[in-house]
């Protein structure tokens, strides 16, 4: 877990410090220099994570080896990614890394607004910087970012499922379709489900009134709201679900204090560089209590549902499980508020999908895999540790 | 009894992900170009900041309307992630550049045959970078 925990942070922070030297010129060492230090004795202190039972690694391992294949091959024919790809995260990391100086043109309101000038630059930000590594553009970055963060988002599962279900788990992500489909067309969304499901990790396995892992929370929160809009609620849900369970000021002081960096920046992007979130102006009370959206949305929940090609048979088993066989088991108390946060994450986006001006089969069609995958890591790791206790 | 449901939807999601992408997708050939690859000639010419956008293929530019011009949506997308860091200014057509970027060549042919334009370059039969005369 620290492993994991660290790669992903040392890639958030490397994307911020670049960004931060855009910004400001301050040089991206300054920032990266410390994080080496501070990540060094982070990993150089002894684990004491215990070790998984051999039964069933077998079977993740050759599962990961197929999801891997799959990953690299579609990646390798599709070399810009989906269309979110080139239209939004790709098209912003060329900006970046063309523009230098003259960066505040990727942000103007001239360009077509699909292009979603006011989306955070975690991802941008991390493939800009692999461009100045390299000296150049190249395809590969891209492909590299979107295999590490799909690999960070199994593994992060893994290290932190109960021991005796942790291949259980690991097969659970890594058997996804969505999960392949989403990390090949390098999309934003695992980025943001990895990180998500960090904070989450460290709350499920962090020792009672342990501050310091609380605030370690904040910050990959955090780093989610850097990643995607879709983040922030994300991080409000999950500082919520901390406040109601450990029922002190401090602890949601401490959590705060973990995302201030990245929230600092976040609100620095928001409020002096890009125009205003076009569906926020957009959204309309009157659409969410339209019968006829709620009809056709309950329809097309349904068949999401049974949709093989994205979720294979996974969706419909969390279904089943959370309706049979959820009540036979107990979330552990510290996990009790916690476990609401999918579903609440889940009843906002639908809602939101409900009141947004598109037409609303198009929209669920184009949105619900990458809304679900946000909070898959999140669910699966929930759910092994209720069924462990 | 559970173990036996849980290899099962494993199974299935491993073989959906083993089929499509490691049997289907080889089978079929499939391959996506790279994207606006077809633009990258213009580059050499564009050292301004804005260019208009012309089209024929409408765009969504109000994002309080429902999207309606996906076609025409796609083609300034291809465009405007091959151009970066150029902004292709689609509200603004009185720019002295303008990146032309049609689907239908006639009506390209209709737009240099106005004669308000100057061709700069021609990349492609459907693409052309302009000049205000």
């Amino acid at each position: 877990m620290r492993w994991t925990l660290a790669i992903l942070g040392a890639t958030a922070v490397f994307s911020a410090s670049s960004t931060v030297h855009l910004f400001t010129g301050v040089p991206a060492v300054a920032i990266d220099g410390p994080l080496v230090v501070a990540a060094s004795v982070f990993l150089w202190k002894r684990s004491r994570e215990e070790k998984a039972p051999a039964a069933g690694r077998t079977i993740f391992f050759a599962a990961c080896a197929v999801a891997a294949a799959a990953l690299i091959d579609h990646i390798a024919r599709y070399p810009d990614g989906g269309n979110d790809a080139f239209i939004i995260w790709n098209l912003r990391a060329r900006w970046l890394f063309r523009a230098g100086a003259g960066f505040r043109s990727a942000f103007s309101p001239e360009i077509l607004f699909w292009t979603h000038q006011d989306y955070p630059l975690l991802l941008p930000g991390l493939v800009a910087g692999g461009f100045e590594l390299l000296g150049r553009e190249s395809r590969a970055v891209p492909a590299v970012v979107a295999v590490l963060f799909t690999a960070c988002s199994v593994a992060i599962v893994v290290a932190a499922a109960p021991v005796e279900k942790r291949w259980w788990a690991g097969l659970a992500m890594v058997t996804t379709p969505a999960l392949v489909m989403l990390g090949a067309t390098e999309q934003a969304d695992l980025p943001l489900a990895a990180f998500t499901g960090a904070a989450i990790a460290i709350l499920i396995v962090k020792e009672p009134g342990d501050l310091r892992a609380i605030a370690a929370a904040g910050a990959f929160a955090s780093m989610a709201a850097w990643t995607k809009n879709e983040g922030l609620l994300n991080g409000l849900l999950i500082a919520s679900a901390v406040l109601l369970t450990e029922r002190r000021l401090s602890s949601l002081v401490a959590f705060g204090a973990g995302a201030l960096p990245f929230l600092s920046l976040l609100a620095v992007f928001k409020l002096g560089y890009v125009p205003p979130n076009d569906l926020a102006h957009s959204l309309s009370l009157a659409r969410a209590i339209s019968v006829d959206r709620w009809w056709t949305l309950l329809l097309l929940i349904g068949r999401r549902i049974v949709l093989l090609q994205a979720w294979g048979l996974h969706l419909l088993a969390l279904v089943v499980w959370a309706v049979f066989a959820r009540k036979w088991s107990a979330a552990p108390p510290q996990l009790r508020w916690l476990s609401w946060f999918p579903l609440a994450t889940m009843v906002v986006h639908l809602g939101i999908l409900l009141m947004q001006p598109h037409d609303l089969t198009f929209m669920f069609k184009v949105t619900i895999d990458r809304l679900l995958i946000q909070v898959w890591p999140s669910i699966v790791l929930l759910i092994s540790h209720r069924e462990a206790s | 009894m559970v173990r036996i449901w849980l290899a099962a939807i494993v199974a299935i999601g491993a073989g959906r992900i083993a089929f499509y992408y490691l049997i289907y997708e080889p089978i079929s050939g499939r391959r996506g170009e790279l994207v606006g690859s077809e633009f990258e000639p213009l580059r050499a010419f564009l050292n301004v900041s804005r260019v208009a956008y012309l089209s024929d293929e409408p765009i969504d530019a109000d994002p309080s309307l429902p999207r309606r011009f996906d076609k025409g949506d796609m083609m300034y997308a291809r465009a405007q992630y091959a151009l970066a860091p150029v902004i292709l200014a689609h509200a603004d057509r009185d720019l002295p550049l303008a990146v032309a970027n049609f689907a239908d060549v006639t009506k390209l042919e209709a737009l240099i045959a106005a004669g308000r334009y100057e061709v700069v370059a021609r990349p492609a039969p459907t693409i052309a970078l302009l000049r205000r005369r």
